[in-house]
């Protein structure tokens, strides 16, 4: 019957009608969070790794490769160690999530506001889902974004998914419940994604992101900081602000949700 | 009966992984720190496979949306670098120093090249490969099905949520919420924004249910009734190819590209 019934790619096994089975035992729960804890520590061994070998100023092209490897083996680590950590409905909501901050993404990108707002939709399923679908959401923003209109996002799935670990941590900790803890989240959010996305900007892509940035990068640099200096500044002027605005208009849209669709999503 | 579903072009018949693991190797060496010389073959050889593959208009497009960034990442070398040998210099105020360096030129052009190099790589995957051939391939490598399942949603979700925006859009037009003025259409705008998000949240339920019926997460060889003609000479290619790039990569470390 199931054979007759098949339709292209689907398996042919019979299986539990569940939503995906999440509950994990003991042994799989301790490798994912192995898996997470080697990932975060991959991606800050890598920064530091950059910020420390980088020659200030110099012509510096050799540590690109080490940096977008260390960071991509750091966002892969990650996204294995929270795969299986989430209900299929949560699997099932992360590829809208992505359209979504696509969409804005570019909206903004294209507007020439000095903003990104790339990230609402991955915020939003991190306080919804927690920080495992928050990571998915924005790993994988990244890698669909590079693969479908814009290259340049690729290098910075890292950060993208450390903004939804912190945005799924912020949802736990009850701060996006108020405004004024939703704007500090965001704030301090901002902080770490500009740190860690400055090396991706100033040795990937030399700091021309964009020409309102890339000009603060140059007048940054010609004030005698180094190129990575430069776009470490740059960032921490845009990225808390950018973060602290998108973490107040999750808040704002969280309001309207109906709690019912808030608890069918929760995890851990 | 099977549909080969290979594209057109000179390397049209590639199968989908062999695309994949050319891009990737690509990619690998765009970042590796090569010479302007040996940045502009590496070009060149990107966009001559990408023209092969029939992909020339998608490769213009490409450029168009990378030329900025590349010309940004020049220019703020080219006024800003602390170098040594100086052709011009401008001092607006005291602690801004502008100078167009040949040390800044020739850091400028290498970062430049470096962007058309890693977005012409990016594209060796996603201009030659569609959705279904990258599920194809990452299935093959045997990566966990819920991943391939999150990044073949994601790159057709665009789409997806096109299609529904343009029916909710229809349905407020035919209830009159069309506005002629920018203010109204704004306002419609975020109505649209907020009736498909609302949308989409509440039937995640129903989706996950569907992946779950489906036998999403099921391990094991899936048949497609698209599938994509492979060779020995791919699969041998497949190996050296990133050989190929790691050796490159290693003589670029050595000062010898």
């Amino acid at each position: 019957m199931a054979e007759r019934n098949a339709t292209s790619g689907q398996r042919l096994s019979p299986m539990g009608e569940s939503l995906g089975n999440h509950e994990q035992t003991q042994h799989t729960r301790g490798t994912h969070t192995l898996l997470n804890v080697l990932g975060a520590l991959v991606i800050a061994g890598t920064y530091l790794f950059t910020v420390l070998s980088a020659g200030g100023g110099a012509e510096d092209m050799t540590v690109s490769l080490p940096l977008v490897s260390g960071y991509a083996v750091g966002a892969i680590l990650l996204l294995l160690g929270n795969l299986q950590r989430i209900p299929l409905s949560a699997v099932a909501l992360i590829p809208f999530a992505v359209a979504f901050n696509i969409v804005l993404g570019q909206i903004v990108g294209f507007s020439g506001i000095p903003l990104y707002l790339d990230s609402i939709a991955t915020i939003l399923v991190g306080y919804l889902a927690g920080p495992a679908a928050g990571v998915l959401t924005g790993v994988v923003t990244n890698l669909a974004w590079g693969l479908t209109i814009n290259p340049t996002t690729i290098p910075f799935a890292a950060g993208a998914a450390v903004i939804g670990v912190l945005a799924g941590i912020a949802g736990q900790h009850r701060l996006l419940e108020r405004w004024w803890t939703a704007l500090l989240a965001g704030f301090g959010t901002g902080i770490v994604a500009g740190f860690l996305g400055a090396p991706v900007a100033a040795f990937v892509f030399g700091g021309g992101q964009g020409v309102g940035t890339g000009s603060l990068v140059a007048v940054l640099q010609a004030t005698g900081q180094s190129l990575l200096g430069a776009a470490t500044l740059q960032s921490l002027l845009s990225d808390p602000l950018d973060k602290a605005i998108a973490f107040l208009l999750v808040w704002a849209v969280a309001k309207t949700i109906p709690q019912r669709v808030k608890n069918q999503l929760k995890t851990r | 009966m099977k549909l080969l579903e290979n594209g057109n072009g000179l390397w049209g018949g590639l199968h989908p992984q062999t695309w994949v693991v050319i891009g990737l190797s690509f990619i690998v060496v765009a970042l590796a720190p090569l010479s302007i010389c040996a940045r502009i073959i590496l070009w060149l050889t990107g966009c001559g496979l990408l023209l092969g593959a029939g992909q020339g208009r998608r490769l213009l497009l490409l450029l168009l949306a990378l030329a900025p960034v590349a010309g940004m990442s020049f220019l703020i070398q080219a006024v800003s670098f602390n170098g040594m040998r100086v052709l011009a210099q401008w001092q607006p105020f005291a602690g801004l120093n502008f100078a167009v360096t040949l040390e800044g030129l020739h850091f400028g052009v290498l970062l430049a090249l470096q962007v058309l190099c890693f977005g012409t790589g990016c594209a060796l995957i996603s201009l030659t490969t569609t959705a279904a051939g990258l599920r194809t391939a990452l299935g093959k490598w045997r990566l966990p099905p819920r991943l391939i399942y999150l990044i073949v949603a994601s790159l057709n979700a665009l789409s997806q949520l096109q299609r529904y925006v343009a029916i909710t859009r229809e349905s407020e037009r035919a209830r009159g919420l069309e506005r002629r003025t920018l203010g109204g259409n704004v306002r419609l705008a975020v109505k649209t924004a907020t009736t498909v998000f609302t949308l989409v949240l509440l039937e995640h339920e129903d989706r996950g249910k569907s992946l779950a019926q489906r036998r999403v997460e099921m391990p094991g060889h899936r048949t497609f009734l698209r599938t994509y003609a492979d060779s020995r000479g791919q699969k041998v290619a497949r190996w050296i190819l990133p050989a190929l790039a790691i050796g490159l990569v290693l003589l670029a470390y050595g000062g010898v590209l």
